[in-house]
């Protein structure tokens, strides 16, 4: 851990990737203390979220060296915490998917907000994020093929260019058509409202620092619609883009994320991939099948935490006698540190990436 | 010393307002949806007046009066509960005028004997200046106001430590976390601000009042 | 002769003088004031000027709500604490809780519904669990959909007959949303969207 508070140096590119077992969230240095932040998620059941946590670590004052925040979507595991890091990180141009630009997600968030859920899960964590929006802060909102950052890295004066890949057209007006849905009638009883399980309206995020590339993969999955998901990407992005030499992996390594052509057309052969589990619910991802189909596209592959146990210890008896007669399953989220770090020169595009892992990530 | 045993808790909403008692009725309640039909068909009503109305529903107790509410539990499983029940209560009468909110918890400990409840009684009320006064002076109650710190909703917080009715040697200690509407008492607003305050402070103000319980009864040695 | 509510009354009081008959209390203070109730209770029933608790309650309330309204004032003034304590009833039932999780329905089975669970209490942690639909009695089991929100609180419950393990599931109720509910926040987010658009 010796290593692990020295930040990169002011020509040095980092991905970071936190994955802790239920989570994830990547920060991203792209030179001359210029960072960008891309989703969120807490290492510890209190305390700050975990790119606050680890820029302070750094040493990195985030209110003013955060230049961009992207939210790529809303399910739990993606943004816990991050409104909290949207209003510190006081300098930073914020990006949400462009299917929440929507005027039935917003009416949905403003209902929610009159009964408030005791709970930090659903829709609580977007709903302080657009008070922070209603308190002045300006947002973007991410589509196919859209430029979020350009400009040239003073330090080496090596151009550097951030896209979102996604949403398409198509999956963001069938996420307002769902919104609209979700919207009660009258005399409907109070629930809480919990995110889609769709992840087509997610951003893909890519990266390109000089000659290096980078694609983050959020949690897109392939459809089988040539208009939404990555063959949306594959086949109508105008960008011209390729060689990613680093794949965030998409949602946690499943079958259902994997798309062929993302590998032949966007990433160089056997790519560094990065994996976040999820260990959350009774599929746990990825699985060994997964592992081993990435592995066989990789180069590397680095899977940020180790399966965890999950029996649950309780103190009392008597709740572990309950718990054991009233669920079939019971799983507790272990968190834990998860972290695989990337650092490479901007100057040197081709020289292998120096890779550290932290808090139970390995190599697979 | 040995840390005093906690026996029980208990937690109440009271609002001061202007309220129509008689509409406060279990069956009502149950018709909202507020609570079950079977809690309201068993409730015990021992009072329905114009001006009063007491009922005793399983786990929570209604008492109103023309200028107060009160809702009331000692059941720790029903404490969310009871926040819920009042907050859907005034969303549906929405335009009762209310003034004051109070979020009460109290708390009943039993010592482990009569020396370490009375070294508790002497260290939160010393007795030196009070024995030049009179023979073997006795805390009845102690109460102490002051500034809120868990959040800066307008009012204040009242704590009462008291020996215990229920347990000996035994002390109870009641936090009233006491809301006050911005604006003049002389007039009211509706129920939509006190509902938000209810709605934003009601777990907290029970972990805070735990807290300040817990604190108040370590000794100086625990509490460094 | 004494009433019904009179006798009732009159035995409670004296089985509270007798409970602290015997305490010692030269730490606290003498804790008379059973006793001086007591005495004064059986003075009143002999005068046949007896009122019960909740007669006498209703009485000085009554007094007090003609009073505000004549004068003009409020009876309650800022100084006077919003705390009254319930009565506190003959028979207790005290759950003594060792868990409480806050939960939020995500899926319904046929069987068993899952939910998300989390746990206010330090270390603050989360969990998910298929719970047995069979926990929830028939009236509650309309209330078991996605996004539902609960509490769980399991402990030993302390009655007159004794303890008892318990396991309290309680879905929250809260009404149902209103037309004026849904208007309102179309109108904050026509509102929140003008200004996001217009940047």
């Amino acid at each position: 851990m010796d290593n692990y508070r020295s930040g990169p140096r002011s020509d040095e590119i980092e991905i970071s990737v936190f994955g802790p077992g239920y989570g994830e969230c990547i920060l991203f240095h792209l030179g001359s203390n210029n960072w960008a932040i891309i989703d969120s998620c807490m290492l510890s059941d209190r305390g700050d979220p975990a790119p606050i946590a680890y820029l302070r670590d750094l040493g990195i004052d985030y209110t003013k060296a955060v230049s961009l925040v992207i939210v790529t979507h809303w399910h739990d595991d993606h943004i816990r915490g991050i409104a909290t890091v949207i209003d510190r990180c006081q300098k930073a141009e914020v990006v949400l998917s462009a299917a929440l630009e929507s005027r039935d997600f917003l009416r949905l968030a403003k209902l929610h907000e009159l009964n408030p859920l005791p709970l930090p899960f659903g829709l609580e964590e977007f709903i302080r994020i657009l008070r922070i929006s209603e308190s002045g802060r300006k947002f973007k909102f991410a589509i196919a093929d859209r430029l979020l950052l350009s400009g040239s890295d003073p330090g080496t004066d090596v151009p550097l260019s951030v896209f979102s890949l996604s949403p398409s057209d198509a999956a963001t007006m069938r996420a307002k058509k769902l919104f609209l849905e979700l919207f009660p009638q009258a005399n409907q009883r109070k629930d809480a409202l919990l995110a889609p399980s769709t992840n087509e309206t997610a951003v893909v995020v890519w990266v390109g620092i000089g000659d290096t590339h980078v694609l983050l993969g959020a949690d897109l999955e392939e459809i089988a619609d040539p208009d939404r998901g990555w063959r949306a990407i594959v086949s109508k992005s105008t960008l011209g883009l390729s060689n990613a030499s680093v794949l965030k992996v998409p949602h946690h390594g499943s079958r259902s994320s994997h798309n062929a052509q993302v590998w032949n057309r966007l990433l160089i052969p056997e790519p560094t991939s990065v994996v976040t589990p999820f260990t959350r619910g009774a599929n746990p991802l990825p699985t060994p099948d997964d592992v081993e189909r990435i592995k066989g596209l990789s180069g590397k592959v680095y899977i940020t935490s180790m399966p965890q146990s999950r029996k649950a210890v309780f103190q009392s008896r008597v709740v572990a006698e309950f718990v054991k007669s009233a669920t079939r399953s019971f799983q507790p989220l272990k968190r834990g540190r998860g972290h695989v770090r990337l650092r490479r020169s901007i100057l040197a595009p081709n020289r292998d990436w120096n890779v550290e892992l932290f808090g139970g990530a390995y190599q697979a | 010393m040995p840390s005093p045993q906690l026996m029980r808790q208990g937690f109440n909403i009271v609002l001061i307002g202007n309220f129509n008692p008689v509409i406060f009725q279990p069956q009502w309640v149950a018709a909202h949806g507020l609570l079950r039909q079977q809690e309201a068909d068993a409730a015990e009503v021992k009072v329905i007046h114009p001006d009063v109305v007491i009922f005793q529903a399983e786990w929570v107790k209604f008492h109103v009066t023309r200028d107060r509410f009160l809702a009331g539990t000692m059941q720790e499983a029903f404490f969310n509960s009871l926040a819920d029940l009042v907050i859907g209560t005034f969303q549906i009468l929405q335009h009762t005028p209310i003034r004051m909110l109070g979020i009460n918890s109290d708390f009943h400990f039993r010592f482990d004997s009569e020396e370490t409840w009375n070294e508790f009684g002497d260290r939160i009320a010393p007795k030196e200046m009070w024995r030049t006064l009179m023979g073997k002076p006795g805390l009845l109650s102690l109460e102490i106001k002051g500034a809120r710190e868990h959040s800066t909703a307008p009012g204040y917080v009242r704590v009462q430590v008291q020996p215990s009715a229920e347990y000996h040697p035994g002390a109870s200690i009641n936090v009233n976390d006491h809301y006050e509407l911005p604006g003049s008492p002389d007039k009211p607003i509706g129920c939509s601000e006190i509902i938000k305050i209810l709605m934003e402070e009601s777990r907290a103000s029970r972990e805070a009042a735990k807290n300040m319980t817990q604190r108040i009864l370590m000794t100086p040695g625990e509490a460094r | 002769m004494r009433t019904a509510a009179a006798q009732n009354d009159h035995a409670s009081l004296r089985s509270s003088a007798c409970d602290h008959e015997d305490r010692i209390l030269s730490g606290w203070g003498s804790r008379a004031f059973d006793e001086s109730l007591l005495s004064s209770f059986e003075r009143d029933v002999q005068n046949g000027e007896y009122l019960s608790p909740t007669a006498q309650k209703c009485e000085t309330l009554a007094v007090e709500s003609e009073g505000r309204g004549t004068a003009g004032e409020a009876a309650f003034s800022n100084e006077e604490p919003l705390l009254v304590m319930p009565v506190m009833p003959a028979r207790r039932e005290i759950l003594v809780a060792h868990q409480c999780w806050e939960g939020i329905v995500a899926s319904v089975q046929k069987d068993v519904f899952s939910a998300k669970l989390f746990d206010f209490n330090p270390p603050h942690s989360e969990s998910m669990a298929e719970i047995y639909l069979a926990e929830i009695d028939d009236e509650d089991r309309t209330l078991v959909t996605p996004g539902a929100v609960f509490y769980w609180t399991i402990g030993y419950q302390d009655r007159p007959s004794g303890r008892q393990r318990a396991s309290i599931i309680r879905f929250r109720r809260l009404p149902v949303w209103k037309a004026s509910d849904l208007e309102l926040a179309c109108k904050k987010a026509d509102a929140l969207l003008a200004r996001l658009e217009n940047g």
